[in-house]
């Protein structure tokens, strides 16, 4: 699998790219907390390629104000992926169609697959 | 004589919204979605889901790679070898053990049994879901025979707990690979009854022909995986195209239908059925002596590295991320649930079918809530 590793702002290019040359399958979209920052990772699959037929994207984030535009108009297969990493990690779509929780309730408070969340009393100060 | 009805012009037009689930038994668990109606017309869907939702990614984090190896079992309990194999794969890759020939060969065994009893499961309430009660009966009856054997080899009916990193718990003794080796005929001639039954029934033809239509390249977009993906013609599965395990040395014949609807997802799934058998008996014949379990480090950590592994399930192709920072712990792993992505085409296999429909065609997406809120 080959891995690239670019910013936020050159996000829609890149993936544009990779469709136009047929990595058009949404494999997996998540966020790793590295502590200090947080990293969202896209695999995407080019279905006729043998090898390599996956593409790896991953992109830093800031933990404070973690915003990334959002790629559901060309990837539909990302909605609930993307409110998936929004509602576990906190990270803001821009342009995404339906921007809720998807497991929690919307009451929720906290994005508990960050590592400073603790079970029992929501953020770590 | 005919009366002409007055012409009213304070009748008026208004969209109805109608709830379904959670606790509807058509949703198959805890899915509950919000259906707009223009008369019986759907013009809208919303699904919410969440339900069952307990944190087994956090879990990953907060118990050691071996102390999790159960929880896998937890995700999609309908056919929880291939959770299992998708954990201690991607665990597996990133320890860079692998598992003596044996144990490869017996979880190819285990999973196939796995795929079969899920497809009937499936079979069972999808036939349930369009009013045909009695084949529900007799796949319940063949699913607890496999259940039987799975119970038998591992002890356990649904969560197995059987794989391990670098291994298995414990072996398949020579009578138990006979009972299978005997179970594979009487099977197929079971699944030829099945077809018998209801391939022809007019009833069901009229139910599910026709409805529920996704064309190939928007399955693909959407990510839509197993036989959602295969019955709209587009010829992908793990187990040819991405091989692991056993896969690597058999040649696994790939399923197809070209029209996208409900009807060739139960093609899909029936011919997927006759191809698990198929396999079965293929891995009876390879299967070996020598060792089960690989040398496996006492302590196990996972390296800092990260990887993605994937098998391909009876709903799709279920993967694992998995990101070590060389400490007991994972430092993330992210479950790529396959009904989760067949889930978001929900709208567009809704949108313009009818109330009734909507039941048909959800029964043929095949969801596991389980697996979904994880």
């Amino acid at each position: 699998m080959t891995k690239e590793r670019i910013g936020a702002d050159q996000l829609i290019e890149v993936v544009r790219r990779y469709l136009a040359a047929g990595y058009v399958y949404p494999v997996v979209h998540t966020a790793v907390d590295h502590g200090d920052h947080l990293e969202l990772t896209y695999i995407l699959r080019h279905l006729h390629e043998a090898e390599p037929g996956e593409r790896m994207l991953k992109i830093p984030l800031s933990y404070d104000d973690p915003q990334v535009p959002s790629l559901t108009p060309w990837v539909p297969g990302l909605v609930f992926q993307e409110r998936e990493v929004y509602d576990l990690f906190g990270v803001i779509y821009d342009g995404h169609p339906d921007m809720r929780r998807l497991l929690l309730p919307d009451d929720f408070s906290g994005h508990p697959l960050r590592k400073s969340y603790t079970e029992t009393g929501g953020e770590r100060p | 004589m005919k009366t002409q009805l007055p012409h009213k012009e304070s009748v008026t037009q208004e969209e109805l919204v109608l709830n379904l689930g959670p606790q509807h038994p058509s949703t198959h668990g805890v899915f509950r979605m919000v259906l707009d109606l223009r008369g019986e017309m759907i013009v809208g869907v919303t699904p919410h889901m969440g339900y069952l939702h307990r944190g087994f990614e956090k879990l990953a984090e907060r118990r050691t790679a071996v102390q999790y190896q159960p929880y896998p079992d937890r995700w999609d309990y309908l056919a929880a070898m291939f959770d299992e194999m998708a954990y201690i794969g991607a665990g597996e890759a990133l320890l860079g053990i692998e598992a003596p020939k044996r144990a490869q060969v017996l979880r190819g065994i285990v999973m196939e049994l796995n795929r079969l009893a899920s497809h009937l499961l499936w079979l069972g309430t999808f036939l349930l879901d369009v009013g045909a009660l009695s084949p529900f009966l007799y796949t319940f009856r063949e699913r607890e025979m496999i259940l039987d054997l799975l119970m038998e080899l591992t002890g356990a009916r649904l969560t197995y707990s059987y794989l391990r990193f670098g291994g298995m718990t414990h072996d398949a003794d020579e009578t138990w690979l006979k009972k299978l080796g005997a179970g594979v005929p009487y099977f197929r001639q079971r699944l030829k009854e099945y077809r018998m039954l209801i391939d022809d029934n007019a009833i069901f033809r009229k139910r599910v022909e026709k409805i529920g239509i996704i064309s190939g390249s928007t399955a693909i977009r959407y990510g839509l995986g197993g036989p959602m993906l295969r019955a709209s013609g587009v010829s992908w599965d793990l187990r040819r195209n991405r091989p692991y395990g056993i896969y690597r040395d058999v040649s696994t014949p790939v399923v197809t239908q070209e029209a996208g609807d409900t009807w060739a997802r139960y093609v899909v799934r029936m011919d997927e059925m006759a191809v698990s058998l198929d396999l079965l008996e293929i891995f009876l014949d390879l299967i070996p002596q020598g060792p089960l379990n690989a040398k496996v480090p006492k302590n196990i950590k996972f390296p800092d590295q990260e990887t993605y592994f994937a098998v391909e399930g009876p709903r799709g192709e279920l993967g694992v991320y998995l990101v070590g920072d060389g400490s007991v712990h994972a430092k993330r792993m992210k479950i790529r649930p396959p009904s989760l992505f067949n889930l978001q085409a929900l709208s567009q296999l809704l949108v313009g079918s009818m109330v009734s429909d909507a039941i048909a065609i959800l029964g043929s997406v095949d969801i596991v809530l389980g697996e979904v809120d994880r």
